[in-house]
């Protein structure tokens, strides 16, 4: 039976309302200064916000799309995946990139999941592997050649006063990697102590 | 006597159904306008400013307001502003809304009109600059004009009753509400949004003057609405604007100020996740 990725849809609903509403744009931001006033929300919420049409396209584009895919098989996995990945682009930005007054988008959370999704097609067989492999290198090559060049590839940014934060892709690829080798290793020690039981989220994959 | 008693029962009969003269509206236009040229160029009709590269110093401090309302020739000074202040203030928050989406948007000063003299130019503009510390002005301007005819049912106004219930009166509110932006010190437009709306109504000349009223409130609400989308799409190109053409506006970060940051993703990953999920939907069919 095929879930309806409820949780996915309910954050992308979160992302248009933070895009229609200014209020709560501005309550969401990511900003450095009222980060450290104290309104310590924004280090979550400022995935939520986004500064043009394209990037709200794009971003709200491949999070839904992975997000669906991630959480289809597994609710909780995704929820994982979600806060980790979000939990660790705000402090690497916060900490590792102190020049950036404020920061928003979804792009690192959904290249996590990205990232995760190529992973997991990556240790199958056949067209499978070929495609999660494919994606990944693509992946790499274009987070190697923005932070060598500070130039999006294959995008814009259309503000004048934003510039690219590629440590929010690359942050969001690491969690990826990590809880995707973390739950690779979880499973290979159950098979070995011969449990039959599955890992979270892969009753749909091949044996 | 019989004919004489004939006459008086055919007065008595005009006297009831025939309508006042009054009633008849001949075709009438009022115009309201709050003109930017006029405001901005009040003496100076052949005017025209030296060409300068406007600087645009980051985070931007903007200020919102209304032009003041022109008198046309022969309309009384003590005569009402088509919309009231609070009508502008609310336009006015609707349109620094639209700016406060750009974190570049510093601060937004919402300015009252009383602190904007009619024909006041650019002096008045620089003094608003300094009172208010602005660098960009948004000024919006509104023209409304309003013809009221009778049409073909008019007739009916011959009798009194007619005039209460036949709707013989064409009213036509034409209303524009435009608000350009400008950056104050090198005088340059820097981009403008308009709102249009036309409110057609068929009314009965009693009470005419209110439907009116109704008209031009009408008039200006669906011309607001056509604004802030207008504004919303203007600005976003704007912004685009000075990113691939810089010689047209010059953009200076304050010190200290950096600005913010952003992932960029683009088609390629949308491809991508896509490929993985067809790739993945066909891989699980073909094994079922």
């Amino acid at each position: 039976m095929r879930r309806f990725p409820f949780i996915t849809a309910a954050v992308t609903a979160l992302v248009l309302a933070a895009w229609v509403s200014p209020q709560l744009r501005e309550f969401c931001l990511f900003e450095r200064t009222e980060i450290i006033n104290g309104q310590w929300w924004r280090f979550l919420t400022g995935h939520l916000v986004h500064f043009s049409p394209s990037h709200l396209m794009f971003d709200s584009a491949v999070f839904l799309l992975a997000g669906a895919i991630v959480e289809e098989r597994s609710r909780k996995l995704l929820i994982g995946l979600l806060l980790t990945s979000v939990a660790a682009i705000s402090t690497g930005l916060f900490w590792f990139a102190p020049q950036l007054q404020f920061y928003g988008g979804m792009s690192g959370v959904a290249t996590a999941m990205l990232c995760f999704v190529a992973f997991e097609f990556a240790r199958e067989r056949g067209v499978k592997r070929a495609v999660g492999v494919t994606v990944i290198t693509l992946a790499t090559i274009k987070m190697a050649w923005e932070i060598q060049t500070s130039r999006a590839l294959f995008s814009t940014i259309d503000r004048p006063d934003i510039q690219l934060a590629p440590m929010a892709h690359i942050i969001g690829a690491l969690v990826a990697a990590t809880m995707w080798s973390a739950i690779w290793c979880w499973q290979k020690m159950r098979v070995t102590s011969s449990s039959p039981a599955e890992m979270p989220g892969a009753h749909q994959q091949t044996p | 006597m019989k004919r004489k008693a004939l006459l008086i029962l055919s007065a008595g009969i005009l006297v009831v159904l025939t309508g006042c003269g009054t009633l008849f509206m001949a075709g009438t236009t009022d115009r309201r306008v709050s003109s930017l040229v006029q405001y901005l160029y009040p003496r100076k009709a052949d005017h025209v400013d030296t060409v300068a590269t406007p600087v645009l110093t980051l985070p931007l401090r903007v200020g919102v307001a209304f032009v003041p309302e022109q008198k046309e020739p022969g309309q009384s000074h003590d005569r009402t502003d088509a919309l009231s202040e609070q009508q502008k203030m609310k336009l006015l928050k609707q349109v620094s809304d639209e700016f406060r989406k750009y974190p570049f948007v510093k601060t937004i000063q919402v300015i009252p009109s009383a602190y904007l003299r009619p024909a006041g130019g650019f002096e008045n503009v620089d003094q608003l600059r300094s009172m208010f510390g602005i660098d960009v002005i948004a000024l919006v301007s509104y023209d409304q004009l309003q013809h009221s005819s009778e049409n073909e049912f008019s007739f009916a106004y011959l009798t009194i009753v007619g005039a209460y219930l036949v709707p013989g009166q064409d009213h036509r509110t034409h209303t524009m509400v435009d608000a350009v932006v400008y950056d104050i010190r090198s005088r340059k437009l820097l981009f403008r949004a308009p709102g249009l709306s036309v409110v057609d109504v068929r009314a009965t000349p009693v009470n005419a003057q209110k439907e009116l009223r109704d008209d031009s409130f009408e008039g200006f609400h669906y011309a607001s609405t056509n604004l802030i989308t207008n504004l919303e799409y203007e600005l976003a190109s704007f912004c685009t604007r000075i990113k691939d053409s810089p010689e047209e506006v010059k953009i200076v970060r304050s010190p200290g100020y950096v600005g913010g940051g952003m992932g960029a993703l683009g088609l390629a990953e949308v491809i991508s996740v896509g490929l993985l999920g067809v790739v993945g939907y066909y891989t699980r069919r073909t094994r079922r």
